[in-house]
Order: structure tokens, then C-alpha cells, then sequence
């Protein structure tokens, strides 16, 4: 019975993290929230780039570098993985510094994924801009939240190996 | 961690596949979708399938479209359930199956909503609401499918049934 509770439990945090984050999209762009995280997820990749001898240049959300150019929009951050993250971390049923420690490490790692993701399209738009919009929508997009559960599942992994 | 490597390798490879495939399977899919909108459509309201994805047009003229590559979802919904390690293959092909046909109705959904929405408003006057509108059916497209692998992975964990992670 209790074991029912707990899987009741764990189920609506999963799908209540996830149905509040799509609820909340209009209060996320009215607050700013929105351009705020494609304006830095812009620098963050104008900085890469920087530091892979590509010179570009951020203007709003907008890249523009010697080699390719592109805007970056709310589905080009992070955000969507680490909601998916949260969610799937938060619906385990753990000790909260477990939890807490989970997201210390698994946040950042989502940032720089994501990152090393733009950066890599900015070089396929250049090399190979007919399949660009193929591997940005169909392969990359997926892969990062593919990744997201992939570090969930590591963490989980790792708390049974240190239970254990 | 090994496990959970191959794991993510074998999803990059069924994700390079579902993207060779999908232009191929894409217009079949987009036709199936207009046969079950359009019966709920207005007479004036007209829902074909072409070289980009599935137009809408009231009385000749074009109302909206959603793209093939919005259709993305599909692709994560095979990678998550044909690779993820644990399962057997009967239960594997049973959730993918139940998978991609709750993704389906979540895509007839989506249009049969967006075609209401833009019938409804002006388009020029309601831009914000339609971007915030194809935002919630995109996310929509990602999250379906993550939701139900995560309540059914959550499930075998309390159950105990050997299932992966």
C-alpha cells in the first residue's frame, strides 16, 4: 500500500514539474525569464566559439560569427533538459541532499552539453547547411534531452552502487 | 556507466536513422493525421499535405502549417524505448508501439488546436498567443514521450522487475 503511495507520489512530481514548467510559458516570457536564457546561452556560445578561434560577435539572442550566423530561441537553451532533469530527480525517492547534489553537477553539465551542441551546428551551417535543419530538429534536440535522462539514469546508478 | 554510454550511443544512432527515414515516412504520416483532423474541420476549412508538411486552408487561403521536422518526438520515442537496457523485447515493442500512438494523438491534437486557435483570432493581432501556442505543442513533442518512459521506469523501480536503470 505505502509502496502504491510512493509511486503515486513519484509519478505526480514528474508530471507536475514537467505540466507546471509548459503551464508557467507565459508567465516565463512576461517576466523576461525567456529572453534572459537565450541572451546568455548566445554569449555562452559566442564565447566558445571565441575560444575555438572563430571571432563572433552577440546581438540580443543573435550569434554572428565569420563562419555561420544563427539566433538562438527558447528550445536552443538548456532549459527544456534541465526541467526534464529536475523533474525526473525530484520524482525519485531519495534523500533531499542526494537530490541536491544530483542537480549541483547535472545542471552544468546540461549548460555545456547544450553547448558543445550549438557550437557544433554553427559548423554544420558551414559545412553542410543542407542538412542543418535535419540534424538541429531531429537529432541534436532529442540527443539533448536523451542526455538529460542519461545523466539521470548515471545518478541513479551511482546512489544503488553507494546504497548497496 | 558503461551501460548508460551505449545507451546514449545507441540512441544517436537510431536518431541518425529516424532522420534518413523520416523524409520518406513523413508525408505518409502528415496524410494520416489530415485524414483524422480533417472530418473535424469546417467544410470551408481544407488540410493537404505538402513538399514542407501539413497546410491548412480556409476557402483558398492559407491559414497555417506544421512543419514535417515538428514531428521530431517520434524519433526520441524509439530511441528511448528500443534502447534503453532491461527490457525484454516483448515489453520493449509493446511501450514503443503505445508510445508512438500516444505522440500521434498529441500531434492531431496540437493541429486540430492550432487551426481552432487561428480560426478563432486573427492571426496578425494574435502573434504572441501563436508563438506561445506552437512553443506549448512543441515542448509537447519532447515531453510526451519522456513522461510516459519516466512513470514506467519509475513504475519497475518500486515493482522491483529487473528493468533498467
Amino acid at each position: 500500500m505505502n509502496r502504491n503511495r510512493s509511486l503515486v507520489r513519484a509519478w505526480v512530481t514528474l508530471a507536475g514539474v514537467i505540466g507546471a514548467f509548459v503551464v508557467l510559458q507565459p508567465l516565463l516570457i512576461y517576466i523576461g525569464f525567456v529572453r534572459w536564457a537565450n541572451e546568455l546561452t548566445a554569449q555562452l556560445l559566442a564565447f566558445a566559439l571565441g575560444l575555438l578561434g572563430t571571432s563572433s560577435s552577440v546581438e540580443g539572442a543573435v550569434v554572428r560569427s565569420q563562419i555561420f550566423s544563427l539566433e538562438i530561441i527558447f528550445g536552443c537553451t538548456a532549459v527544456l533538459p534541465i526541467v526534464l532533469f529536475v523533474a525526473a530527480v525530484a520524482a525519485t525517492p531519495t534523500v533531499s541532499k542526494a537530490k541536491l547534489w544530483a542537480l549541483v553537477w547535472g545542471v552544468p553539465s546540461l549548460v555545456l552539453f547544450n553547448l558543445v551542441r550549438l557550437v557544433s551546428l554553427v559548423y554544420i551551417g558551414r559545412l553542410a547547411p543542407q542538412i542543418f535543419d535535419t540534424v538541429h530538429v531531429l537529432i541534436w534536440q532529442p540527443l539533448t534531452i536523451l542526455f538529460a535522462l542519461a545523466l539521470w539514469l548515471m545518478w541513479i546508478e551511482r546512489r544503488r552502487a553507494h546504497c548497496s | 556507466m558503461t551501460k548508460i554510454v551505449l545507451f546514449l550511443i545507441g540512441c544517436a544512432l537510431v536518431l541518425t536513422a529516424f532522420a534518413l527515414v523520416w523524409p520518406l515516412v513523413a508525408p505518409l504520416y502528415a496524410q494520416l493525421q489530415v485524414f483524422c483532423v480533417q472530418p473535424l474541420l469546417g467544410s470551408e476549412l481544407r488540410a493537404t499535405v505538402d513538399s514542407e508538411g501539413i497546410a491548412v486552408y480556409r476557402d483558398e487561403k492559407f491559414l497555417t502549417r506544421q512543419e514535417f521536422l515538428s514531428f521530431g518526438g517520434l524519433g526520441l520515442t524509439l530511441a528511448l524505448w528500443l534502447m534503453t537496457p532491461g527490457f525484454s523485447w516483448k515489453r520493449r515493442i509493446l511501450w514503443t508501439a503505445l508510445g508512438l500512438i500516444i505522440l500521434f494523438f498529441w500531434h492531431v491534437l496540437g493541429l486540430w488546436v492550432l487551426i481552432a486557435f487561428i480560426q478563432a483570432l486573427e492571426v496578425k493581432r494574435a502573434g504572441g498567443l501563436m508563438t506561445l501556442l506552437y512553443s506549448i505543442i512543441a515542448i509537447g513533442d519532447w515531453v510526451m514521450p519522456v513522461v510516459l518512459w519516466g512513470a514506467v521506469l519509475l513504475s519497475y523501480r518500486f515493482w522491483g522487475s529487473g528493468a533498467a536503470p
